[in-house]
């Protein structure tokens, strides 16, 4: 913005303020909320009941390793004949290899590289049918995963698939949004996207009627690494 | 709880003219639990219909009024309406901020003024007046001493404890019945949809009889009923703590 | 600049009312919205802590906006983004067409953004040759009917599932089992969109809060759409109204945690998008542009006035589902972009009160609005005051003018009052039949419409109490 267009919208705005009616406002910025009640005694009870509650599961593996991740992955996205996985790189994966083993699965693998508008490499990127990414944080109080972009880490792998497997550390385990970011602002711009999700895609456009899957993901499946 | 002896009565314009009974009502009930009553004869309207009309010069004018009418005693005032008693309580101070003389009077009036449920339940301490009735009450919360004045379980407590009295519950019974002053003329069409809403609650409620804290608000649902033939009758709920002598 | 008001208000009222459908509709879903509230506000221990505090940060960031704007744009552009102040609505569209055709931009996909409905974008950037596409199911509905959303967070609460059913067949040659149910309906938006979502080079977006310390964008939707439009085209415009900013990234976790409880109910949107800035030189995806419109189109002005405080509003809609005024005639009867009660306020105080002097007046002022605000927005006193400014810029009915006029000369002498209030009391004896009156003249025939009107007293309350006291040991002597 021109430092005059920025000069004629400080004044317009400091004009209006002087006669201003603002019930209610302090001079010091009020900051986040700091809550006083008692953190939920297990959190991951808590994150998976409204993971649940919102449509979403949560998963353990029989043991934590690229084959026994791979084997959740495929029984989640079914018999499908269409295996298609859209993955992070394996560096921001918590489990190591995972892409090697779905292919011993039957998987075609799509890894992003920068997107480059319109065309076949973004189309072969939608036509997969599960998006596997790691996360940041779980969030307990909603059952959110937030994720934050960053090379090697797309946003569309939880975006494009109709569905979203995300491979999670039980440490990653916050109480809530508001927590997390009171506590970690710096994640908000970590990237040039921090998204957080909270179940599947959903509209209640439509008489207020619940309906999953409309644009995003319509199934979002956490592995407990 | 420190004794009042005395109060001074803002029976309101409604009650005066159209439901004095009412007016009556909440003076024995006073004087029978100790508290000798005032009623200042030079008191008129609140100010009320003008101030939300928006012609707040005409506001002001009645609000110098009745300040000036309550200020003779330093009495606390009791107004048998939530609508008349957030407009003194709640509204006088804004409409009077300005005013050099008034604004500080106006504040003093406000912290010594109670609807007269909440008067009798949070000031006197009382819950149960002893008396008895028969048939079955309803309670329509009245909107803005409902959340003007937070009045919420003073009038069915007080109900509650009348012998005789059955209490059915309302569905919908915190909303609005369309009333709002000049709102039921100047927007008819919409204050009688809201009405028959109301209406169609009262009607499926079984109560014979429906308590209010606003004889406004029992003036608008009455209307209604009555034109629709209904036997159903709204009652302030001074009228049914002490429907008077039967002479 | 905004749609002036097709019809009078009584006329647009009238036809509201009179539509059983949507009566039913809106009554049904705004029972079901407003259980939701309820149950997810109880669900947050201490909501009502975190709502006076969600409060504080409103009317805070209000308090120093210069600075938090000023801030907020310095921290956008450092990370790449471009930042245009629009004065007006028309300053805004123009902004966005020189910049669709600087870039040679020809498809835009839209998520939901209520601002760019009160600019009236479409319509200009389809005039300047883009196609435009709205992506929020409920929004895409509205653009195939060519309606008006008429809620700001459910644009279609007006129409029923076999409405949507009927337009699909009828726009989209949609088959039966496309439009079986509302899954199908939603499967079928999902295949129809997608392409549109791959193909554009424009992504439109509102903006629900714009963070000052960080400059990120935060927006909240269930659908996903959201995100497709703001990743998938090449440049990314967010819409955002200058009123829309938090100081920093803690007091955005605040506000969050009473948004969508108060709107829907659910405890977050399904996706909470933070946006800093363009894609990164790094990154795989996201815009290669970011543009950020801030538009005032009277905000300042509502800003200077007694009614700043709707400017607190974070668009949660609770005002609207528990107004029982909205819940009769819907969105579209107000005329406006924003209806309830929200709009009720914010539309005469944004554009003033020519076209818009009957929105303070939609009202019986029973306050649930400001009993339901998450940031507890006193609406009822707006009201009054815009009632007020009305009355002084001369626009009341002279009836009501004149009739309060000597009501007020009347009531400040008490035995005028008496004598008036004996009179009126006899003149209601004349109209009445065995107590009651079926019909008033004049003005006040609006409440004898639907209701009758009591006889007065033939002795009034003070007539008795006088009677009373004279009658009494030590009672004043008449």
């Amino acid at each position: 913005m021109s430092p005059e267009a920025r000069q004629q919208m400080r004044d317009i705005l400091r004009t209006a303020l002087k006669t201003a009616v603002l019930p209610g406002a302090t001079p010091d910025a009020p900051g986040g909320y700091h809550r006083t009640d008692a953190e939920p005694a297990d959190l991951l009870a808590r994150f998976t009941t409204e993971l649940e509650t919102v449509g979403g599961a949560v998963h353990v593996p029989p043991a934590i390793d690229a084959d026994h991740v791979a084997a959740l992955i495929a029984d989640i996205a079914g018999d499908t004949a269409s295996r298609h996985a859209l993955l992070w790189d394996d560096a921001h994966l918590p489990v190591p290899g995972v892409a090697n083993a779905l292919v011993a699965r039957g998987f075609v693998i799509s890894r992003q590289e920068a997107d480059a508008g319109p065309g076949p490499a973004r189309d072969a990127l939608a036509t997969a049918t599960v998006g596997v990414t790691g996360a940041d944080a779980m969030l307990a109080e909603t059952g959110s995963l937030v994720l934050v972009s960053g090379p090697g880490r797309g946003r569309l792998a939880s975006l494009l698939p109709p569905i979203h497997v995300a491979l999670v550390e039980r440490t990653r385990l916050v109480r809530s949004l508001p927590d997390l970011l009171l506590t970690r602002p710096d994640l908000a711009e970590a990237g040039s996207n921090l998204i957080c999700i909270t179940g599947p895609s959903r509209t209640a456009d439509i008489e207020h009627t619940l309906s999953r899957g409309v644009h995003g993901p319509g199934e979002v499946h956490v592995i407990l690494v | 709880m420190p004794r009042i002896a005395r109060v001074q009565l803002l029976v309101t314009c409604l009650v005066d003219r159209l439901f004095p009974e009412t007016g009556m009502a909440v003076v024995r009930i006073l004087e029978k639990l100790g508290v000798a009553v005032d009623c200042p004869a030079a008191q008129t309207c609140c100010g009320q219909p003008a101030f939300n009309a928006g012609f707040r010069d005409d506001a002001r004018a009645l609000a110098r009024h009745t300040v000036d009418v309550f200020s003779a005693s330093p009495a606390p005032v009791v107004i048998p309406s939530g609508s008349c008693g957030d407009m003194v309580i709640h509204q006088y101070a804004a409409l009077l901020a300005d005013d050099p003389v008034y604004a500080t009077r106006a504040r003093d009036l406000a912290a010594r003024t109670f609807e007269f449920t909440q008067f009798l339940v949070e000031q006197l301490g009382v819950t149960d007046l002893g008396r008895t009735g028969e048939g079955t009450v309803a309670y329509h919360a009245c909107c803005h001493g409902l959340r003007g004045l937070g009045i919420r379980d003073q009038p069915t407590t007080l109900i509650d404890h009348v012998d005789g009295l059955t209490r059915v519950p309302l569905p919908e019974h915190d909303v609005c019945c369309g009333f709002g002053g000049l709102f039921a003329v100047k927007m008819s069409d919409i204050s009688s949809a809201m009405l028959a809403r109301k209406l169609d609650c009262i009607e499926r409620c079984g109560a014979s009889t429906i308590a209010v804290t606003d004889v406004s608000c029992a003036m608008h649902m009455a209307g209604g009923l009555h034109r629709r033939g209904s036997p159903v009758t709204v009652r302030h709920v001074a009228d049914l703590l002490d429907p008077g002598d039967p002479s | 600049m905004t749609t002036p008001a097709p019809q009078p208000f009584h006329q647009r009222t009238e036809a509201a009312l009179a539509d059983a459908h949507l009566n039913q509709t809106l009554r049904r879903v705004t029972a079901r919205v407003l259980d939701s509230r309820t149950a997810g506000l109880e669900r947050l221990p201490a909501s009502d802590d975190w709502r006076d505090h969600a409060r504080r940060i409103r009317a805070h960031t209000l308090a120093h906006l210069d600075r938090y704007l000023d801030e907020f744009v310095t921290n956008v552009e450092a990370r790449g983004g471009h930042v245009h102040y629009a004065r007006t609505a028309e300053d805004a569209v123009t902004y966005v067409t020189d910049l669709a055709r600087a870039r040679g931009l020809t498809k835009a996909v839209k998520s939901k953004s209520m601002i760019s409905e009160e600019i009236h974008l479409n319509d200009h950037l389809e005039r300047a040759g883009l196609q435009v596409v709205e992506t929020d199911l409920g929004e895409w509905v509205v653009q195939l009917a060519q309606d008006h959303p008429s809620h700001v967070i459910m644009p279609i609460i007006h129409k029923s599932a076999s409405d949507v059913a009927d337009l699909f067949r009828r726009t989209l040659g949609a088959t039966d089992e496309e439009v079986a149910d509302v899954p199908a309906m939603t499967k079928l938006a999902r295949a129809r969109l997608r392409p549109e979502f791959l193909s554009a080079d424009l992504g439109i977006s509102g903006v629900n809060f714009g963070v000052a310390g960080t400059g990120t964008l935060c927006i909240c939707t269930n659908e996903g759409n959201g995100r497709l439009v703001t990743t998938l085209p090449r440049v990314h415009v967010a819409m955002m109204g200058i009123e829309r900013l938090v100081p920093d990234i803690p007091s955005l976790g605040t506000v969050l945690q009473v948004l969508a409880r108060s709107a829907t109910g659910q405890n977050l949107t399904v996706y909470t998008n933070l946006l800093t800035g363009p894609r990164r030189p790094d990154e795989f995806d996201g815009p290669e542009e970011l543009h950020v419109v801030l538009v005032d189109n009277g905000r300042s002005t509502v800003l200077g006035s007694t009614e700043a405080e709707i400017l607190y509003c974070i668009r949660c809609g609770a005002c609207l589902n528990v107004c029982p005024v909205y819940q009769q005639i819907g969105g579209h009867a107000y005329g406006s972009v924003y209806p309830g009660p929200v709009g009720a306020v914010l539309t005469p105080a944004l554009w003033g009160q020519d076209e818009w002097t009957d929105l303070p007046h939609a009202s019986s002022l029973c306050g649930a609005c400001r009993e339901v605000c998450p940031v507890r927005i006193d609406i009822p006193r707006m009201l009054l005051t815009l009632r007020a400014k009305g009355v002084d810029e001369g626009r009341a009915p002279s009836w009501i003018g004149q009739g309060l006029a000597m009501f007020r000369r009347v009531a400040a002498r008490p035995w005028l009052f008496g004598a008036a209030g004996r009179a009126a009391a006899f003149g209601t004896r004349l109209l009445a039949s065995r107590g009651w009156i079926r019909r008033l003249p004049g003005p006040l025939a609006g409440w004898t419409a639907s209701r009758d009107f009591p006889v007065m007293a033939g002795d009034s309350f003070q007539d008795r109490w006088k009677k009373r006291q004279t009658g009494k040991p030590g009672g004043p002597q008449s």
